[in-house]
């Protein structure tokens, strides 16, 4: 693994950007040179320093603001850093945010010779291409027509088409491809998947399970600082980790009237950092009911009772609803729902079937909790939220005190090839041949 | 990996310098323009084509605005107004050429510069999304105000024709007169096009300063008609030498005087050089602010 075997260097990177309040302000400062008074500073990138080698694939994530799009500008050129130094070998083409360098008033054709030319091709051979180039694209006559005309998806399709006949030696890609239809990001996936044999890839996502699916290696940025820079399965689990606590933990800042740090000291002793207490958004914009009860804290726990970040499915786990009664009741009821990334209820169960007839008496004031231990089933990859609610009465008569619609919220990593919207575990799956006459057998009710 | 099961890899270029906070690339006037020539002569043809592209009339208004000014000029000056050329016999209709003449230079000015201060913030994905030679696009600014110019100058050659017949030889020393203010007006755009980028009430300034521009130029009139005392400010005039060298030429038959080509070429050269050095400057700063 010589030197020469490194396509990108990053070397002592920061990138501050000078926010100046009014438009001024900017020929003042120029004025007054080193007397820094006129701005504030935003650093999105600071002292950030990487290699990555050629053939490599590497994944890039990071929450929104963490400085990735930054970071690929730099890589790409476009962008000068405040210190440090940018090295590329050989040539870099970017497909990020929709229609880089696309005249909206040129046809698709002319924006096609623009493209290739400034990514360095030259007429000769972009005209030899041209074919391949539109084939790829498949916008049909609209080739002609001018780009501000095109729908998102065939903006995606011709600006990868250019991209992939170009020649790059680095190609830096993002979620704009999800815009395209299936029959086009299969198209390329796999053209990226013979472009990794040779070439170097940067590919940034939110979709962790694309990451873990696509790259071997990833680094994560925070706020502008390099995180973790490793295995992409480390790295993608360390930062879903991090989302599911801090994402709570940044609700309970701007909640009102909700307390944190409350524990229950029957809990067992875990790192703070790691439990999940409050789920809490303003509970009157994500949720209704009359505050006889509140939910307290929501909890997905594994058979040890420690929380759960990440599933792949088929796990027995617990779900665990606190609340706190704030009047006398005797009926309470505690249900939930599990809900898919557009809101479809896959399953769901409460408690009131298995405790009717028995009152569970409360007083105002007493922590009550609901325990719901099932196997999990397979859910394909992507986010999924749980909806809770605690209610008072009958099932047919009752009365919501608090409602939640996403309470929790975690997420399912890809791969384990789900259809549909759930699977669930087999208990078992037999294929044999019938020996002769046995065909007309009377099918018999197995009883396991 | 084992090198025995994959084929050889091409080698890579080796690694250079993409981004850094120290090293900066100075553009090179010449080399700019050789180097991105393709794209130069893309973008220029685009540029030109859709000038007019959607438009009922299309090309044709190429012809029909220079061809109606002149025939407006004619009608105000010469019937209207009875303008008279100094030191010249009353004629209405070369008085209208002579202005003409002038008014081409001026639009051609004009256009450019006023373009200028917007001309980065028009072509974001430019700065932001690729790496592209930007200094180009002055160029392309200029490529299509010198093709528009160059069919008013059709208009005014037929025009000439009919009324005065052939030019004289001294004619032919125009286009010598004409490429230093090409270069100029380059010199000029990259300027104002950096600093518009950050002060952006350069576009709204050339809205004041550019007709000051064509009024305070021998376009009306010969430079000898303007008082001594108020001559300098005409001499700061970028425009004024072109303007008066052209109509010389082409209507007095008198020869550029060389020397005056090689000042004003220096002057051009200059402020060239020095627009190409603002804009390598300020560029570095373009991502940030757009």
């Amino acid at each position: 693994m010589s030197d020469s075997d490194i396509a990108i260097e990053v070397d002592g990177v920061s990138k501050c950007y000078r926010i100046f309040d009014q438009p001024k302000d900017r020929v003042l400062q120029l004025l007054a040179r080193n007397k820094r008074r006129y701005f504030r500073e935003f650093w999105a990138l600071r002292d950030l320093s990487f290699q990555i080698r050629r053939g490599e694939t590497m994944g890039i994530i990071g929450r929104n603001g963490a400085g990735k799009s930054t970071l690929l500008q730099l890589i790409s050129g476009t962008l000068t850093p405040t210190s440090g130094t940018v090295r590329i070998a050989g040539r870099v083409a970017a497909l990020l945010e929709l229609g880089a360098g696309f005249n909206p008033d040129f046809t698709g054709r002319e924006n096609v010779i623009l493209n290739a030319t400034i990514l360095g091709l030259t007429r000769a051979q972009i005209d030899e291409r041209m074919d391949d180039i539109l084939g790829f694209a498949d916008i049909g006559d609209f080739v002609d027509q001018p780009v501000k005309t095109y729908s998102s998806g065939m903006f995606v399709r011709l600006a990868f088409s250019v991209v992939a006949h170009v020649d790059a030696d680095i190609l830096m890609v993002d979620e704009a491809l999800a815009v395209g239809d299936a029959v086009f990001t299969q198209r390329c996936m796999r053209f990226l998947r013979r472009f990794q044999d040779n070439g170097t890839l940067l590919f940034v996502s939110h979709d962790t399970g694309a990451v873990v699916g696509l790259c071997r290696n990833a680094i994560w940025l925070e706020r502008g600082k390099m995180r973790m820079n490793g295995n992409a399965k480390d790295v993608a689990e360390a930062y879903l980790a991090f989302c599911v606590t801090s994402r709570n933990s940044d609700m309970q800042i701007g909640a009102r009237g909700l307390s944190t740090g409350d524990s229950d000291p029957a809990l067992p002793a875990t790192d703070p950092a790691e439990r999940v207490e409050f789920f809490g958004f303003d509970p009157d914009t994500t949720g209704f009911g009359l505050r006889g009860a509140t939910i307290g804290a929501v909890d997905l726990l594994d058979q040890q009772g420690e929380i759960i970040p990440a599933i792949e499915g088929g796990e027995r786990v617990v779900l665990r609803v606190r609340c706190t009664a704030n009047r006398a009741m005797t009926k309470p009821i505690i249900g939930f729902f599990i809900k898919d990334r557009l809101g479809q209820y896959l399953f769901g169960e409460n408690s009131y079937v298995t405790y009717r007839g028995r009152d569970i008496p409360l007083e105002p004031g007493q922590t009550f909790e609901a325990r719901f231990s099932f196997d999990l089933p397979f859910l394909p990859g992507g986010d999924y939220s749980v909806c809770v609610a605690v209610a008072e009465g009958t099932q047919e008569a009752h009365v919501q005190h608090h409602w939640i619609h996403d309470a929790l919220v975690f997420k399912s990593l890809a791969g384990n090839g789900v259809r549909g919207l759930i699977g669930i575990p087999m208990n078992g799956i037999e294929l044999r041949a019938l020996p002769a006459g046995r065909e007309t057998e009377p099918a018999v009710a197995r009883r396991d | 990996m084992p090198d025995t099961i994959s084929p050889p890899r091409p080698a890579l270029p080796p690694l250079t310098v993409v981004a850094s906070a120290t090293i900066r690339r100075h553009v090179g006037l010449v080399a700019s323009v050789v180097r991105n020539r393709q794209l130069l002569v893309q973008l220029s043809i685009r540029e030109i084509e859709s000038h007019f592209r959607g438009s009922l009339l299309g090309k044709v208004w190429a012809v029909v605005v220079p061809l109606f000014m002149l025939g407006l000029y004619t009608l105000v000056f010469s019937a209207i107004l009875h303008v008279k050329w100094p030191g010249e016999p009353r004629s209405e209709l070369r008085v209208a050429l002579l202005y003409f003449a002038g008014l081409i230079l001026s639009n051609f000015f004009t256009e450019c510069i006023n373009r200028a201060p917007v001309l980065f913030i028009g072509n974001v994905s430019f700065i932001k999304k690729v790496v592209f030679p930007l200094e180009i696009l002055a160029w392309v600014a200029v490529a299509g105000a010198l093709f528009r110019a160059g069919i008013s100058a059709c208009v005014l050659i037929v025009y000439y024709l009919i009324i005065e017949g052939l030019p004289p030889v001294s004619a032919i020393a125009i286009p010598a007169i004409v490429a230093p203010l090409v270069l100029m007006v380059a010199g000029l755009t990259w300027i104002f096009a950096a600093i518009g980028v950050f002060v952006r009430d350069l576009r709204h300034a050339m809205m004041v300063v550019m007709p000051a521009m064509m009024f305070l130029s021998p376009i009306f009139f010969p430079l000898s008609a303007v008082p001594e005392k108020i001559r300098f400010i005409f001499y700061i005039n970028p425009l004024t030498y072109p303007v008066e060298a052209v109509r010389n030429a082409l209507f007095f038959g008198m020869w550029p005087n060389w020397l005056a080509i090689a000042c004003y070429a220096g002057a051009a050269w200059f402020i060239a050089w020095a627009g190409l050095t603002i804009f390598t400057k300020l560029r570095t700063g373009f991502a940030d602010v757009i």
